[in-house]
């Protein structure tokens, strides 16, 4: 195990974190994210195009993919200061191609695959979006539907996908379809980069409880791609393709939040006046160093082996706090305050994260994941 | 400003001291052998546990508080004596003074201390398993606190699995005021309490495995499921807090004293929870004294009260928030 905390840093990190602030303090933009829609998308790009420029983006990706081949610690730093000083949420458009699909392409993509997407997704020129859940497949992923036909070097898609975050604004989305006909559950299901101008594709964006309509239900009808272009990790290969960066995303990727979740609960306990509220908020400082510990520990260890099955419950628990800080807000500052108020008040904040136990794997498929694969509890009968 | 450390260095060596704690101190000895000697001081003193973290010079180790609180993860699982958080506070408190001779005591099983609780009215007070012990140690809001062992009788307050005796509250032979001593306590608590969060989990998770009910194991239902995922969870955040705010702590850091509270509060709720969520895993066994689930319960809430409680530690952390 390798843990970090606070203490007398290095010279060369104590340098690094120097400049991380003074960029930031420099370049932070000085109106706040919209979230959603076309003026979100250019905010996005242009953001990440102002971090990459400065030498700010993909700080733990390959130097050959214009990343910069930092240790983690760099990484933990840049984030320690970015939520310090209050710079834009990371869960935002450029989320799934900083975190997601560029290091799915890193670790499955073609040589091809790689020179075109990498630059792009960390330059802000490529905004991403992810295609897995269906309606008729929400937990129960491996039940997915949507059809890839295989015809010559071509594969012909059908079908439907929803809660497809920033599908609107999207540039590419990494798709996970059937293109194996008659096949079940991981068997047969393919991963592919498919660009969201093609002929077929028509978005229908949802209104959230929170307010933006950030997630989208996206129809294909007969879209066609290349083979060689599109597919990553192999034909028929993609439930190995999708796997093969969980470690990474639940790693690194989540770091940022995490990091900020830590910066929102310190900034509350220090607005808490209430004595009534006194001792909920002192164990969500409590449980805000114990997500820095897990999280600062789990990272460092990614970064020399393989992660540890624990990323499971750093998530979740990740998740929980950032449910239970904001129901906390709301109670401290009271409706009609203005902490509440404006698109990142806490009242969306509050309302938006009933999405945390639910995305990406509900609290419940958590649970179900930590008994099976951490602690080797048996499957139900089903 | 951080830190990056690798701890597989200080793993091992921990672990090779540690080695004969499951032998040493089976957690049967507090069910089987009442009447015997369960603290097992003896072994404990003879393998120098209670010098890991005290200096060569007094006759320590003179290892960090870093090594202490991962090899008290361990005699946590095993439910060491409250005996032996306190005297290593008191060794360390007489250290601070001056008092070679007192550690030395200590140190070698001539002295004893056991924890006082707080709140005692009257001239009479309480404390946790002092027979035997020379010394009480009470850690109060305002530091740590040690006079001679006046204990009257015992109580008849017989529900914690351990003597709970009544004392007579002698003239304070020590105040101890230093942050270092009181955060070095706090530190050691946490860990005890983490490792009984450790070994609840990992017992409730073994016997859902085994336990078979409707045709398959218990475990294999997502309710029970769940009850280990959340011991698991809470688990895993006391570990890593407290051996990150141990590490703090040895490192001279500004934030130590509120990592190391931000520890113990989350290993108060820790050990508690999961010590019940055995309990309920092991359903009427649990229940029953014959199982060993009631005195992870018991020890937890022991050092509860040893500490100040969860109150106490919420009411610092607000403190220096």
């Amino acid at each position: 195990m390798t843990i970090a905390t606070d203490s007398n840093e290095d010279d060369a990190l104590a340098a690094f974190r120097a400049g991380a602030r003074a960029w930031l303090e420099a370049n932070i933009p000085d109106h706040a994210a919209p979230l959603d829609g076309p003026e979100s998308r250019r905010y996005v790009l242009d953001w990440q195009r102002k971090m990459y420029d400065g030498g700010w983006a993909g700080l733990t990706w390959p130097s050959e993919f214009g990343g910069r081949s930092l240790p983690v610690a760099q990484q933990i730093i840049w984030f320690e200061e970015y939520a310090r000083a209050g710079a834009p949420s990371t869960h935002n458009a450029s989320f799934v191609g900083v975190n997601h699909a560029g290091p799915t392409i890193i670790a499955c993509g073609s040589d091809a695959q790689k020179a075109f997407h990498l630059p792009r997704i960390l330059s802000g020129e490529a905004i991403w979006c992810q295609g897995f859940s269906e309606p008729g497949s929400g937990s129960d992923l491996a039940s997915l539907r949507t059809q890839g036909r295989v015809e010559g070097d071509e594969i012909i898609i059908d079908g439907q996908k929803i809660w497809s975050s920033y599908a609107d604004i999207a540039d590419y989305q990494e798709l996970l379809i059937r293109t194996e006909p008659g096949s079940e559950r991981h068997r047969g299901i393919t991963w592919v980069i498919c660009p969201m101008n093609l002929p077929g594709i028509t978005v229908r964006p949802i209104e959230t409880m929170a307010g933006p309509a950030k997630f989208c239900e996206v129809f294909y009808d007969q879209v066609r791609l290349p083979i060689d272009q599109a597919v990553v990790g192999g034909l028929n290969n993609g439930w190995k393709t999708a796997m093969a960066t969980l470690g990474f995303e639940r790693g690194t990727a989540s770091l940022a939040l995490q990091i900020g979740l830590v910066d929102k609960i310190e900034r509350l306990a220090r607005d808490c006046t209430d004595p009534m509220l006194a001792p909920r908020l002192a164990d969500l400082l409590a449980d805000a160093a114990a997500l820095r510990a897990m999280s600062y520990s789990f990272a460092l260890a990614s970064e020399t082996g393989t992660p540890g099955s624990e990323g499971s419950l750093i998530r979740l628990y990740f998740a929980e706090l950032a449910k239970r800080a904001s129901d906390a807000a709301i109670d401290l500052y009271g409706i009609g305050s203005p902490a509440l108020a404006g698109d990142h008040g806490w009242a969306f904040e509050y309302l938006d994260a009933f999405s945390e136990t639910i995305a990406g794997g509900t609290a419940e498929i958590q649970r179900n994941i930590i008994g099976e694969r951490v602690l080797g509890l048996p499957r139900g009968k089903s | 400003m951080t830190i990056f450390r690798s701890l597989g260095d200080t793993h091992e060596l921990v672990d090779s001291f540690t080695r004969p704690v499951r032998t040493v101190l089976p957690v049967s000895r507090l069910r089987d052998d009442p009447d015997g000697e369960p603290n097992r001081w003896q072994s404990i003193v003879d393998l120098g546990w209670l010098g890991i973290s005290v200096p060569e010079e007094a006759g320590g180790i003179g290892l960090s508080a870093l090594e202490e609180v991962l090899a008290a993860q361990d005699f946590g699982r095993q439910l060491i004596s409250t005996n032996y958080p306190a005297t290593v506070i008191a060794a360390h408190a007489f250290h601070k003074a001056g008092d070679s001779d007192t550690v030395g005591a200590l140190l070698t099983g001539e002295a004893r201390a056991a924890f006082a609780l707080h709140g005692h009215a009257q001239g009479v007070g309480r404390a946790i398993d002092a027979d035997g012990a020379t010394h009480l140690v009470a850690m109060t809001r305002e530091g740590v606190e040690i006079r001679a062992n006046g204990t009257l009788e015992i109580d008849d307050d017989v529900h914690w699995g351990r003597p709970v005796l009544r004392t007579a509250v002698e003239e304070p032979l020590l105040f101890d005021a230093s942050r270092d001593t009181a955060v070095r306590g706090r530190l050691l608590i946490a860990a005890l309490l983490a490792g009984i969060a450790a070994e609840c989990c990992e017992r409730g998770v073994e016997y859902a495995k085994v336990r078979e009910q409707f045709g398959q194991p218990i475990g294999a239902f997502q309710a029970v499921k769940h009850h280990c995922a959340n011991m698991a969870i809470m688990a895993h955040a006391a570990k890593e807090l407290t051996t990150f705010a141990a590490l703090s702590f040895t490192e001279g850091h500004a934030e130590a004293e509120r990592e190391a509270d931000a520890a113990l509060n989350l290993a108060l709720r820790a050990a508690r929870e999961n010590a019940g969520t055995n309990i309920q895993v092991h359903g009427g066994m649990g229940f029953s004294a014959e199982c060993d689930a009631h005195l992870y319960l018991k020890a937890a809430r022991l050092l509860d009260a040893a500490c100040g409680g969860l109150s106490e530690s919420r009411r610092r952390l607000m403190q220096h928030k």
